[in-house]
């Protein structure tokens, strides 16, 4: 790796880090311009220092790597800070990586964040949690800056939970208000739903291949390892990839998990533009990117990244049609843009679906700062059937909403035709071994649709905004005004980046001297899988299109936009309108109230997942908590001890009287056991059928003087008598049974007090001929004293 | 049988000893009064005096002296425990104006 180089790169994340650490410790009791100076500043910080790596060291790399053999991907410019964890054969580092790719991340997330930052200090000039707000930001852009600078999936993890947090904290900024409190719940858990399914594609990775560096994932050992059958002879690559993308699925609001998306923008609008459009949502397009290594060996798991991100891209953009908040018509934008970003990447257009990851990063971020301007401007309402003929008082507002406008409509000369045209065109061409004849078609076609649907509801907002006669009410009307220049300048230079960035990643067409540069496409390649590579088994064929064919694919793209913006216009260009009213009244309304409900998916959740999980939550509380914990455990114990309690409190009544009793009883019992005489005996065999008996007659006062009798042969009849008396040998004997076998002996003890007769019986073994094993082992549990045999009455010795 | 009515042994004494003993216990037990309950202890010593001298008795010898030597100082325990015993009898019914030991429940606390 002659073109790898090191730098501090952990600076970068860090100097928002330390920005979010101030004002969340100090912020409070610092000044305003104090608080927004640091959080700005930090992040500026970031840029130049991003921009100084990209532009200066990186910039040479590439060019060193360019003119080598391009074989290998760049390794670009790492940075180990520390050893994370190590255990066993799992080596995790704190590492990060500036190649290409993450290059163009960081510096998106980093401009344009330093732009709604600034943007910030206008909007939220009101706001008490002023310190709070940008330093939810600021740990934003650090934990974003992780995700994309992270060298190995645990790291880009610590990113991944780090945004998903800042996101839940500033949907729920306004917390006091339970909807919005829900709303960042809600994000939260939905997001948490993929972040299993990503761990757990990076279990089955590390299982499969040991390490979890991106940069091992490049390497023979890695690609066999991807290339194996796992289950049912499907590859280990297709089920990773599905885990992962299910993990992007979350965080990147893609069917089916992208309910929370709309929701979300309960947060102040700069976090909508800056978490919800720009960056953190792109963050599982990006991750998809990153491990196209993993990906380019499964061309099922491709299928999926691109049929859902279709299917995304189509139906949201159906539900942004009868939306009638600002903010929630340019959130189903999102989804349905990040739908176009998925179908890129999965057919192997990787590079196309990071350009228009980064254009749509400008010019949504810029739709939400202008809508943000708008609803500033209308009191903080965002309900556009209450808007109109905005263009004339909020000229900047307006100038620069054109422009963003213009681009997501995919009008030609602005970014987001090239890129959204440059993902149409893969995924026309698109086509690769095992999936269905003419797939890459069906997903142009659904693109197409989806396009023509994003130009029509973008021109919907923009009449009904802008254009038409005002339909606030008065009081709303007097008070609108254009934003100050902190609003105004971040909008202005976003627009100016619409216009101008299509230009780095032009289509190649070669009638043209030296054709058009691509350039953004060949600054990726850098670090992306190459799909031609033979070493890639059954990867997509892209297909190069002749330069008529591609003129004809951007005069469609073209023109959908152009049909889109034209019906938009003669529908909405006078407020709300007519026709399409006598359409939701009349034939449409079904269809209307269905898709205006968001397709229900809200209620089916609520029906399949969330209640039966409430039930069975309320089940598992009623059985464990109520009845086992509560009532079994807490009560019952407590039950117990009251009913000891009632019986010992009768004593302990404060009554000697009442203690004494129970003195007397004890004395009572103690010496009714002491005194008792119970009859017992050993035995143990020595010799052929003939066995010792010894006579235990006790130790209490009965037992001097105790007479005991045995009766060997079951007839009743005592056969043998002896007589202890204190000071004796044990009382012993030994009789010769007739047979082996079975035999019940008798014993009776007489004890001398009472003259009480016990009884005990006992059946024990006799063998003709004990071994010297069995002897030993019967004689183990006998006294050692083996002592004369005695026959007839004791005397005193 | 008839020689328990004509010939006397230490069975005897040791029933009657078992008799007072019984009837100690019972007070001791029963009486509310706490100088009647002293009574009862008395009576229940006595009889622990009575088991200990006859068995004395019936041992002889060596046993015999220490069993009479047991006696008294049963004797002057049974003394010494009736002069405090009193004393706080009269310091109880000094300060409640009553020896009713039903009443007197502070062990509870």
């Amino acid at each position: 790796m002659e073109n790898s180089a090191s730098s501090m790169l952990w600076i970068i994340p860090a100097l928002p880090l330390a920005g979010a650490a101030f004002n969340l410790l100090f912020g409070r009791q610092m000044e305003r311009r104090t608080v927004h100076m640091v959080a700005v500043m930090s992040v500026a910080a970031a840029f130049v220092y991003a921009a100084y790596l990209v532009g200066g060291p990186l910039w040479h790399l590439f060019q060193a790597w360019r003119q080598g053999g391009q074989t290998e991907t760049m390794p670009g410019i790492g940075n180990v800070v520390f050893t994370w964890i190590e255990v066993g054969r799992l080596k995790i580092d704190l590492a990060f990586r500036l190649d290409t790719l993450s290059a163009v991340m960081v510096l998106t997330v980093t401009f344009v964040g330093l732009l709604i930052h600034i943007y910030s200090t206008g909007y939220m000039s009101e706001e008490p949690r002023y310190a709070a707000y940008f330093g939810y930001l600021n740990l934003f852009t650090g934990a974003m800056l992780i995700l994309v600078l992270a060298d190995s999936l645990p790291v880009m993890f610590i990113g991944w939970e780090g945004v998903g947090l800042c996101s839940y904290l500033l949907i729920g900024f306004w917390f006091t208000e339970d909807a919005f409190a829900y709303a960042g719940r809600k994000a939260f858990v939905v997001n948490r739903i993929g972040d299993f399914a990503f761990l757990l594609g990076m279990c089955l990775l590390f299982w499969a291949t040991g390490t979890l560096n991106f940069a091992d994932y490049q390497t023979g050992d890695a690609i066999a390892q991807f290339q194996g059958a796992y289950v049912g002879g499907d590859r280990l690559a297709m089920f990773a990839g599905v885990l992962l993308f299910i993990g992007a699925c979350g965080k990147s609001a893609q069917i089916p998990l992208y309910v929370w998306l709309p929701d979300a923008m309960a947060g102040p609008t700069p976090v909508s533009a800056l978490i919800h459009a720009a960056t953190m949502v792109t963050a599982g397009v990006y991750m998809v990117a990153r491990m196209s290594f993993l990906y380019a060996h499964s061309t099922t798991a491709m299928a999926v990244v691109a049929g859902v991100g279709a299917l995304t891209a189509l139906f949201a953009a159906i539900m942004a049609f009868a939306q009638t908040d600002l903010k929630r018509v340019l959130a189903y934008s999102t989804v349905s843009q990040l739908g176009f970003m998925f179908v890129g990447v999965g057919v192997g257009a990787t590079s196309a679906g990071i350009f228009h990851l980064v254009t749509h990063a400008f010019f949504k971020a810029g739709l939400f700062l202008a809508a943000g301007s708008v609803m500033h401007a209308m009191s903080g309402s965002g309900d556009i059937t209450k808007m109109g003929g905005l263009s004339k008082k909020l000229p900047l507002t307006h100038a620069s909403f054109w422009v963003y406008w213009v681009a997501i409509c995919g009008i030609l000369p602005f970014s987001g035709f090239f890129s959204k045209d440059e993902i149409l065109a893969s995924s026309f061409g698109a086509g690769a071994a095992g999936w269905w004849p003419l797939y890459g078609k069906l997903l142009w076609a659904i693109l197409t649709l989806a396009a023509l649907g994003t130009a029509f509801y973008m021109s919907r907002l923009y009449y009904l905004v802008f254009r038409g006669e005002c339909r606030a009410d008065e009081e709303t009307k007097a008070h609108i005004h254009e934003s100050p220049g902190a609003m105004t300048a971040p909008l202005v230079i976003l627009a100016g980046f619409t216009v101008v960035l299509g230009l780095v990643g032009l289509p190649h067409l070669s009638f043209l001297p030296h054709g058009l540069p691509d350039v953004i496409g060949q600054w990726l390649d850098a670090s992306l899988v190459d799909f031609s590579r033979p070493t890639v088994e059954g990867t997509i064929h892209e297909a190069h299109f002749s330069d008529g064919t591609l003129l004809a694919l951007l005069g469609t793209a073209w023109g959908l936009g152009v049909v889109g913006f034209a019906t938009a216009r003669a529908l909405y260009r006078r407020g709300p309108s007519q026709v399409i009213d006598r359409f939701t009244m009349g034939p449409g309304a079904e269809l209307y109230r269905v898709v205006k409900n968001k397709f229900f998916v809200d209620e089916l959740y609520d029906r399949i997942i969330v209640r039966p999980f409430r039930a069975a939550s309320q089940a598992i509380f009623e059985v464990i908590d109520r009845f086992l914990i509560d009532w079994v455990i807490v009560e019952g114990s407590a039950f117990v001890v009251d009913l000891f309690g009632r019986v010992v409190r009768w004593f302990q009544n404060g009554q000697v009287q009442r203690y004494l009793v129970g003195l007397v009883i004890g004395g009572a019992l103690i010496l009714f056991f002491a005194t008792r005489t119970q009859a017992d005996f050993d035995w143990w065999q020595g010799e052929p059928l003939t066995v010792e008996f010894e006579a235990d007659v006790g130790h209490g006062p009965g037992s001097d003087g105790a007479t005991a009798e045995f009766d060997f042969d079951g007839d009743g009849r005592a056969d043998w008598t002896g007589v202890w008396k204190r000071g004796d040998q044990p009382l012993t004997t030994r009789w010769t049974f007739g047979r082996a076998g079975h035999h019940e002996v008798t014993m009776w003890l007489t004890d001398a007090v009472f003259k009480k007769r016990g009884e005990v019986k006992k059946t024990i073994t006799v063998e003709a001929q004990p071994s010297a094993d069995e002897a030993g082992a019967a004689r183990a549990d006998a006294p050692p004293a083996h002592t004369p045999v005695r026959s007839g009455g004791g005397d005193q010795p | 049988m008839n020689d328990i009515f004509y010939k006397l042994t230490v069975s005897h004494f040791l029933i009657l000893a078992a008799v007072v003993f019984a009837i100690g216990t019972v007070g001791v037990l029963m009486r509310r009064n706490a100088l009647i309950v002293m009574m009862s202890i008395e009576l229940m010593l006595n009889a622990a005096n009575l088991t200990v001298l006859a068995f004395a008795r019936y041992h002889g010898g060596a046993a015999g002296l220490e069993g009479h030597a047991l006696a008294f100082i049963v004797i002057a325990v049974a003394a010494a425990e009736a002069a405090v015993g009193l004393a706080i009898v009269v310091a109880l019914f000094r300060t409640r104006h009553h020896a009713d030991i039903d009443r007197l429940t502070l062990l509870k606390h």
